[in-house]
């Protein structure tokens, strides 16, 4: 460990990268997944079509061969963008694709008689939807959402293929000019780690703090868990 | 097409170029999941029979293996297992990341059927006096694997697509094969354009299948 310790601040360094690339594609992702899932709910053509072209785009063919198009590929056809950018668009579109539908099953588990009632009741749309719709599909998306943005942080490693230096790319630098590749993979092995359980912890308190606030029953909340859950396991695959 | 960023004449020829690389990634995906279908089973199983100081050590390997990055995995048992004198041939080591990664969500999945299974199931084996093994065998597995089939698909076709990332240990898969042509043509746009449209091509018929499997098998909840 002695011959990696004085490249930890380095690696940390990187970590902190990674922090950044995972939260401005959260802050992307968080959107574009409402926008994906409203959009193929909608009975417009205009609207859903377009939608699930994109979900399936980004769901068919792999991050990594996005990622390397849009880093190689696109420049060709005169965009050129940082490789920042180029991996916090990428990602956080590739994980919206999925969420999406973590949207679209939250929003299914609001009854329509809701949507009649704050219709019959004279409310706009917009407002139907953020104070009746949302607050009911919320205890069934926060779960799902929170395992996307976990997700989002394993996904943040493949950044360093595009050369961005976050802490994947600079535990392999290290490596190269070290070779001491237990010790240093296994650090960044931990602090990927504790990154997740972090995230899972509190992912866990909004969860509760969403259940306490809109009131939900325990057998509702357990419920929309449950439904979550398969929802995670059949959609969200990593 | 002069001027063009996009040459056909050179596009035309890619498709057999890349076959020898989407060969390799087939091969991949599919060890890969018959890894993760079994390394899977076994954990679940493990957990949940509770032996005492195992289940703990696979729960933590599962929460483990969930909660870091693929990549970082792969490097893991690329450049760290050879110190301890093991030493893989690359696809067999992406093979097995592949599938120890993918293992732990397998696990999840099994899980959740084994626990739709109603106690009642249970309760009667046990009034049959039906040995344990017999249980699980007769009983439950044969039961679960119904729900099992679609989420486990899924997985396959998540491996399927992940395995662009064994490009990164050197394998020579569909990724591989496009960024060696394309490096040594200094052409991006066609071999990696048609790189992805090889994984759209099979995935997305593949998902299609999972969702009609899911609809007459029924899914986990």
């Amino acid at each position: 460990l002695h011959a990696v310790w004085p490249f930890v601040p380095y690696l940390l360094r990187g970590f902190v990268v990674t922090l950044q690339v995972a939260a401005l594609a959260t802050v992307l992702m968080i959107p574009a997944a409402f926008a994906l899932g409203l959009g193929r709910r909608s009975d417009r053509w205009y609207l859903w079509r377009p939608a699930a072209f994109i979900v399936e785009f980004f769901r068919g063919s792999s991050a990594l061969v996005q990622l390397f198009w849009a880093f190689y590929a696109l420049p060709l056809l005169g965009v050129r963008l940082s490789p920042l950018v180029v991996a916090v668009v990428v990602l956080g579109l590739n994980e919206a694709a999925y969420s999406s539908e973590a949207v679209r099953a939250s929003l299914k588990n609001v009854p329509d008689g809701q949507l009649e009632a704050a219709k019959s009741i004279g409310l706009s749309p917009v407002r139907t939807f953020f104070i009746v719709t949302l607050p009911q599909a919320l205890p069934v998306l926060i779960p799902s959402m929170g395992n996307a943005i976990i997700g989002m942080t394993r996904l943040t490693a493949l950044a360093s293929l595009v050369t961005v230096q976050e802490l994947t790319f600079r535990a392999q630098s290290v490596v190269t000019t070290t070779t001491k590749a237990t010790q240093v993979y296994t650090i960044a092995l931990v602090l990927y780690l504790a990154l997740s359980l972090v995230l899972a912890g509190v992912i866990r308190l909004v969860e509760n703090w969403v259940n306490r606030h809109y009131g939900f029953s325990k057998s509702v909340a357990a419920a929309a868990r449950a439904t979550s859950a398969s929802v995670s396991q059949t959609v969200l695959a990593p | 097409m002069s001027g063009g960023a996009w040459d056909w004449s050179f596009a035309a020829h890619l498709p057999s170029q890349l076959w020898p690389g989407v060969e390799v990634t087939i091969e991949c995906s599919l060890g890969a999941s018959a890894v993760a279908i079994v390394l899977g089973l076994i954990w679940s199983i493990i957990r949940y029979s509770r032996v005492p100081v195992l289940s703990w050590l696979v729960a933590a390997l599962v929460q483990i293996l969930r909660g870091s990055p693929l990549l970082v995995q792969l490097y893991f048992v690329f450049y760290v297992l050879p110190n301890f004198g093991i030493t893989l041939a690359p696809v067999l080591t992406g093979i097995m990341g592949l599938g120890i990664y993918f293992s732990a969500f397998t696990a999840e999945v099994y899980r959740g059927a084994i626990a739709a299974i109603p106690a009642g199931q249970w309760e009667a084996a046990k009034a049959l006096s039906l040995s344990r093994s017999r249980t699980w065998l007769r009983v439950v597995l044969p039961q679960a694997g119904r729900l099992v089939v679609p989420p486990i698909g899924n997985y396959v076709i998540a491996m399927f697509k992940d395995s662009a990332l064994l490009s990164a240990i050197t394998v020579q898969e569909l990724l591989a094969t496009a960024n060696n042509i394309a490096s040594l043509q200094y052409r991006y746009l066609e071999p990696l354009t048609i790189a992805g449209l090889f994984y759209l091509i099979i995935s997305y018929p593949a998902s299609r299948g999972i969702r009609y499997l899911e609809r007459h098998m029924g899914r986990l909840s």
